[in-house]
């Protein structure tokens, strides 16, 4: 039986216009199961621990990246799968799975094909999309705010321009599984368990034991803005992405920066980020991208 | 990137990339294609190829299947297929390759060494002098 946690934050509430269908769609499909909505900030772990105790042995996201961080945090080493029903705003793990709606995830969670996927860990918190440092975080601020409808789009353009203007780079201190480091000014850098960002080479899989590092050095305020807006294509920008492959890298700066992992503030530098030795089983589309 | 791109062996989509404002200290090691374009001290090895842009500055051993080279090199370069140096291209170390192919205004100081199957009789090197250069070999074509 399918335990499902409904996030109704996420997406700006998109799940409260579909609940009554959804909730149908999964009994005709025969997989109801049991659901519970999350009130705040950390229930979704809180249900997660629920669900495990009752002896769930799939918790469904009903929400974003951010819903499946803190329920991927929470099953631990547990035995338990992970099913999504994409309603976040920022969907980039559906996505990857193959699962693009509601309606196709009920589907995909009734043919319940099981897949293992790498996890990422930052100190102690895993994650499973990416981890990011420098400008990445201002939008994820900003888009957050979105969310919560106290930026509109004209309010988001305006802080963007703002945000881009006034943007300084960081200097950054990367070592690369003790084999390599590296020194450089960063405009962004994000450590990606596949090709979840548009600019992470195609090639990238979350099965590959590996974390991919993307690092943009500098970019002017037009292309700094087109970034934030997700328009820019960095594959055009040569000289100014450099891209490597790891498994540990341990990040210094000479402040200390935040870094997020699936759009959330997770961790100040210095910082160690790694591959887990825990994997996350998940159910995928036939259709997942990988 | 490149004056004469036919002469270099495609590199499509390189896996590793060393950008422009990158300084890079210690030995980048990889399966698949590396692209400098930034500074690198220690050592490069690959099976693929690696390609180093013409504002790369590296202070390192190259290893790899091949080599295109557009920037400037300070140490020993081995290509177990294809070494390629441009007409930006500075090399200051040995170098060995199977297959050897020099632009005309490169700039070479050090020993070459091709490959034990290539026949010595086929190999025409030209030498050309540069002012104010230490240019050793330039030859004009591909030999094998």
């Amino acid at each position: 039986m399918y335990y499902y946690i409904i996030n109704p934050a996420s997406g700006g509430g998109k799940i409260n216009k579909v609940q009554d269908k959804l909730k149908d769609r999964l009994r005709e499909l025969g997989i109801a199961g049991e659901f519970a909505k999350s009130t705040g900030p950390g229930d979704v772990a809180r249900l997660t621990q629920m669900a495990i105790d009752k002896g769930y042995k799939t918790v469904v996201a009903v929400g974003g990246d951010g819903t499946i961080n803190e329920i991927i945090n929470a099953i631990g080493d547990h035995n338990v799968a992970l099913g999504i029903i994409p309603m976040g705003s920022s969907n980039e793990l559906a996505n990857m799975l193959g699962i693009t709606e509601w309606q196709m995830a009920c589907n995909i969670l009734a043919a319940r094909k099981v897949e293992e996927v790498d996890l990422g860990l930052i100190n102690d918190k895993l994650f499973v999309t990416a981890a990011s440092i420098g400008f990445d975080n201002i939008i994820f601020g900003m888009k957050r705010s979105q969310r919560t409808g106290s930026l509109g789009r004209f309010g988001f353009m305006t802080k963007l321009y703002a945000a881009a203007k006034a943007y300084k780079t960081i200097h950054l201190e990367l070592n690369f599984d003790g084999k390599f480091s590296v020194e450089t000014d960063c405009f962004n850098f994000s450590l990606s368990n596949g090709a979840f960002l548009n600019y992470i080479p195609q090639k990238s899989k979350p099965q590959d034991n590996m974390l991919d590092a993307v690092l943009v050095s500098h970019l002017n305020f037009r292309d700094a803005v087109s970034y934030g807006k997700g328009t820019l294509d960095l594959s055009k920008k040569p000289g100014q992405v450099s891209v490597f492959h790891t498994k540990k890298i341990k990040i210094t700066s000479k402040d200390p920066v935040v870094v997020s992992a699936d759009g959330k503030i997770v961790a100040e530098t210095p910082v160690t980020i790694e591959v887990s030795d825990r994997k996350l089983k998940v159910i995928v589309s036939k259709k997942r991208h990988f | 990137m490149f004056e004469k791109k036919d002469e270099f062996v495609s590199t499509g989509a390189a896996e590793t990339v060393v950008g422009t404002s990158v300084k890079l200290k210690g030995t980048l090691k990889s399966d698949g294609d590396i692209t400098v374009d930034g500074s690198v001290n220690g050592e490069i090895k690959t099976k693929g190829t690696v390609t180093i842009g013409p504002n790369a500055n590296i202070i390192a051993n190259v290893h790899a299947k091949n080599v295109n080279i557009a920037g400037t090199v300070q140490g020993n370069v081995v290509a177990t297929d294809r070494l390629s140096l441009s007409e930006s291209g500075r090399v200051y170390g040995d170098i060995s390759a199977n297959i050897l192919s020099i632009s005309a205004g490169a700039l070479f100081s050090g020993k070459s060494t091709m490959a034990e199957n290539v026949r010595e009789p086929e190999i025409e090197l030209t030498v050309e002098k540069e002012e104010e250069s230490t240019v050793e070999e330039v030859p004009e074509t591909t030999k094998k």
